[in-house]
């Protein structure tokens, strides 16, 4: 619709025409963006979410968690593959270790509680990177005493520096004391593999408990 | 958040999230108590090994507040619940967590408060003696230069105290004194044993 404005008319009765045929331009105007946005956009509003930001460092494109192949704590063979439909959030640490460990691992219980009936689905694996002192029996002693449900696992030092690189894990023991026991250096971040194997998530040592359960119930959508 | 890169990611965390801590030595006969000054090559030519029977450890939290004009020093603690207790300092620097025995013991300055608490400052109890079980109380003594020595009856839970009596020994006064639950671990304990042999 073309119409003249008032500057350009000379015509009384052409600006009259004129301004009628823009106030119906402007009302259909109205009309469409309002059908367009109603049409387009508020039911997505009124559907989905906003995009959910995760608190933990996010993998993306998630591809495969590189494989995990050791011993659990009650002796039995295990592989990451068979978490398939499963999240696991994984921890590299040691039962020797004093303060950051049993932290995390506390926190990682109350993750658990905070699932409710979700925590099914999803496991606490304690990785060691100390297999020469953490022997299955070990694990499982100290595990029993934070939630024998948490899977602990260990291996030969061979098959635990092979899961350094893939994961970029560091563990470095040090010198060992008079009775030769000795702290290991290691990476504190947490994993978070989802129900198809994928690498989802990480978080720093001290992430909120609130927050690593938010991540978590995301992932179970 | 930040979308990043899985190689700058473990960069990051490489960076982040280590915690690199000094073993150190003890006094390998000296039962329950800590000589915080030892080093690791100094003892280390002791070969003293104690063949460790039980060797899980834990961690004791509390604060120390020097309401006095002069600065204390921690020097040891010591505990029948473990075979050694060492003051671990955490300190962060470019994002590096560093923890380490504070050898020669721990400053309690003028007029301040240092805090234990998790992912911080710890008292490391090493060779735990038996659990420490939820519920129940470990005594523990501590050291102090000017203060003298005192015991404190330290709860075992799994979260820090909301409230407590302050003990208060010369300057210092001492609070939401914890130690979090904890396994002796006997099993695969003392000397690093030969590799886990797992079934596969």
């Amino acid at each position: 619709m073309q119409a003249d404005s008032p500057e350009q008319s000379s015509n009384p009765t052409a600006t009259r025409f004129s301004n009628g045929v823009i106030f119906s331009g402007i009302a259909v105007m109205v009309v469409v963006i309002a059908v367009l946005f109603t049409g387009f956009y508020w039911p997505g509003w009124m559907k989905d979410d906003p995009p959910y930001e995760f608190h933990g460092g996010n993998f993306t494109p998630p591809n495969p968690a590189a494989s995990i192949e050791l011993t659990d704590q009650d002796g039995n063979p295990f592989t990451l593959a068979q978490q398939s439909g499963k999240v696991s959030i994984i921890y590299f640490g040691y039962t020797y270790c004093p303060d950051f460990c049993p932290t995390t691992l506390v926190d990682l219980q109350k993750v658990e509680d905070a699932l409710g009936e979700d925590a099914d689905k999803v496991d606490v694996i304690l990785v060691t990177v100390d297999p020469e002192r953490d022997t299955p029996e070990r694990l499982k002693e100290y595990l029993a005493f934070f939630n024998p449900e948490f899977i602990g696992l260990t291996g030969t030092v061979e098959q635990i520096d092979a899961l350094k690189g893939p994961w970029g894990i560091i563990a470095t023991p040090q010198p060992a004391d008079g009775s030769g026991q000795y702290l290991v250096d290691h990476s504190t971040a947490l994993y978070a593999v989802d129900q198809d194997g994928n690498l989802r998530l990480t978080w720093a040592y001290g992430t909120p408990v609130e927050h690593i359960t938010e991540d978590i119930q995301h992932i179970l959508k | 958040m930040t979308v990043f890169s899985r190689r700058h990611l473990f960069s990051a965390i490489a960076a982040a999230a280590i915690t690199p801590v000094v073993a150190t030595a003890h006094n390998g006969h000296d039962h329950g108590a800590s000589t915080p000054s030892a080093s690791p090559q100094a003892d280390s030519s002791h070969h003293d090994h104690d063949q460790a029977t039980n060797s899980g450890t834990g961690a004791v939290y509390l604060t120390i507040t020097n309401t006095g004009d002069t600065p204390d020093l921690l020097e040891s603690a010591t505990t029948e619940a473990a075979r050694l207790v060492q003051v671990h300092s955490m300190t962060m620097s470019d994002g590096v967590m560093k923890m380490e025995e504070q050898a020669g013991g721990l400053d309690i300055p003028a007029g301040e408060t240092v805090t234990f608490e998790p992912g911080g400052w710890h008292l490391m109890l090493i060779d735990l003696q038996h659990d420490l079980s939820p519920g129940s109380v470990l005594d523990i003594a501590l050291v102090f230069e000017h203060a003298g020595e005192v015991t404190l009856a330290v709860p075992v839970q799994w979260e820090a105290p909301t409230g407590d009596d302050p003990v208060v020994t010369g300057d210092l006064t001492i609070e939401h004194a914890w130690a979090r639950p904890a396994p002796m671990l006997t099993a695969g304990s003392g000397m690093a044993t030969p590799a886990a042999t797992p079934t596969d």
